[in-house]
């Protein structure tokens, strides 16, 4: 992502399912920790993964880009996120740190890719001050709804998971069995079918 | 769904697909070549099609190349595979704020979604523009396919996007939430004579709205934009 796509998804003026913006302030701020990791856990068990934007205000209900400060940037480091994500997360999430520009502020963005082989449950509670932010042992997702992040609110989004997390154990099953000679792979003419391999190529843009 | 497709499909969008309609996965074997080509077969009025952002580089995966542009008004994404398969998705433009001038009958309430019938004409005569000009190339072949998709079109109104004509003045509102034009066409065919093709999917396209209009009146709205 260059500063200008950045830009774009700020200027939009709301979150989407894969986007969600968190406030400006220092990641040793227990709250704000928090629901960036529970973010974090949605976005990793979302198809394609997401990210989340750190320095954008939401309290009026309308996105304020405010930006961070020198110090509260230098408490985002990589590692730091890294270790506060994998305390919290089981199997670990994996993602990307990246600080990008807008009017001249800093943002951290947070890229976290799509789970690898089985959803990520939450390891721990993690209380707030007012309220329990993530509750240990839950799954969290993006919900179809609106862009939020929740535990699975309907049948409609475990569906999804569930799909998901099936295509890659058949995958890995596949993998496993030819490696294993169980199954023997010869590619035949014609399979998969010419439009399935074009609509294969286009994977996350339909 | 990648985030910039997200974006960009959160209001009505214009998605075209055009390619071999037989699969190989290295047709190109460079990915360098792509980008040479989609700049040599890009279409150009007073926009090009696709947009190619030469002071932005070019974004180079295994299988692709392709750029994201997000200009507020203008939205763009566009890739290119090794397998000759082009794929392009384009915000609605007006969606997102961009105006010009319509007929003075175009009587909408402030910020109506709406769809002009020179700008839709325009966006199908880029579109199998370039498809025919891409079927000559190394990403081409004898036989293609083309698709054009107009989504999230719901409630968006059909307007006269001409100040000088007054040709419709009911302004119909879309009765699906969207539309697609898939073709598989030789090579032949395309370069014969693309701009009947979009005017053939325009018209098509108008029907969305219950609208039937006319091949000679569509004709000339459709010179007259490519004029400007």
């Amino acid at each position: 992502m260059n500063d200008e796509q950045f830009a774009g998804f700020i200027e939009l003026g709301h979150e989407l399912r894969g986007v969600e913006f968190k406030p400006p302030g220092l990641r040793t701020h227990r709250d704000l920790m928090a629901w960036v990791t529970r973010a974090a856990l949605g976005m990793a068990n979302h198809r394609d993964g997401g990210i989340i934007i750190i320095g954008v205000d939401e309290s009026s209900g309308t996105p304020k880009p405010i930006g961070l400060t020198e110090d509260e940037l230098a408490t985002w480091t990589f590692d730091n996120v890294a270790a506060t994500l994998a305390a919290c997360s089981d199997p670990t999430i994996s993602f990307e740190r990246e600080i990008r520009t807008y009017q001249t502020k800093p943002y951290v963005v947070l890229t976290v890719h799509e789970f690898a082989e089985l959803p990520i449950l939450a390891k721990k509670d993690v209380p707030g001050e007012h309220k329990q932010i993530i509750r240990g042992g839950a799954c969290y997702v993006r919900s179809l709804g609106k862009p939020e992040t929740s535990e699975i609110p309907s049948q409609d989004e475990m569906r999804d998971l569930l799909d998901l997390a099936i295509q890659k154990g058949i995958r890995k099953f596949v993998e496993r069995a030819v490696g294993a000679g169980l199954i023997l792979y010869r590619p035949s003419v014609g399979q998969p079918t010419s439009e399935a391999a074009f609509l294969r190529q286009l994977g996350d843009l339909r | 769904m990648n985030p910039n497709a997200e974006k960009i499909k959160s209001k009505c969008y214009w998605e075209v697909l055009i390619r071999p309609r037989e699969f190989t996965a290295q047709k190109i074997a460079n990915r360098h070549v792509l980008a040479r080509i989609v700049r040599g077969a890009a279409v150009s009025y007073q926009v090009r099609f696709p947009h190619i952002n030469e002071g932005e580089p070019i974004e180079n995966r295994d299988d692709w190349v392709g750029q994201f542009f997000d200009r507020g008004e203008y939205l763009e994404l566009w890739r290119a595979y090794l397998s000759g398969q082009f794929y392009d998705l384009s915000a609605n433009h007006t969606d997102w704020g961009y105006r010009y001038m319509l007929s003075p009958f175009a009587r909408l309430e402030e910020d109506e979604p709406f769809i002009g019938v020179g700008y839709a004409l325009f966006r199908f005569t880029l579109a199998l523009e370039f498809a025919a000009r891409l079927a000559f190339t190394d990403m081409g072949d004898d036989d293609m396919h083309v698709e054009v998709k107009v989504g999230n079109l719901q409630q968006h109104r059909l307007v006269a996007d001409d100040p000088n004509r007054a040709d419709f003045m009911d302004q119909p509102t879309a009765g699906l939430n969207e539309f697609i034009y898939a073709r598989d066409l030789s090579r032949a065919e395309l370069a014969a004579n693309p701009r009947d093709l979009a005017l053939q999917a325009a018209t098509q396209f108008f029907k969305t709205f219950d609208k039937e209009l006319s091949e000679e009146l569509l004709k000339g709205w459709q010179e007259q934009w490519l004029r400007r």
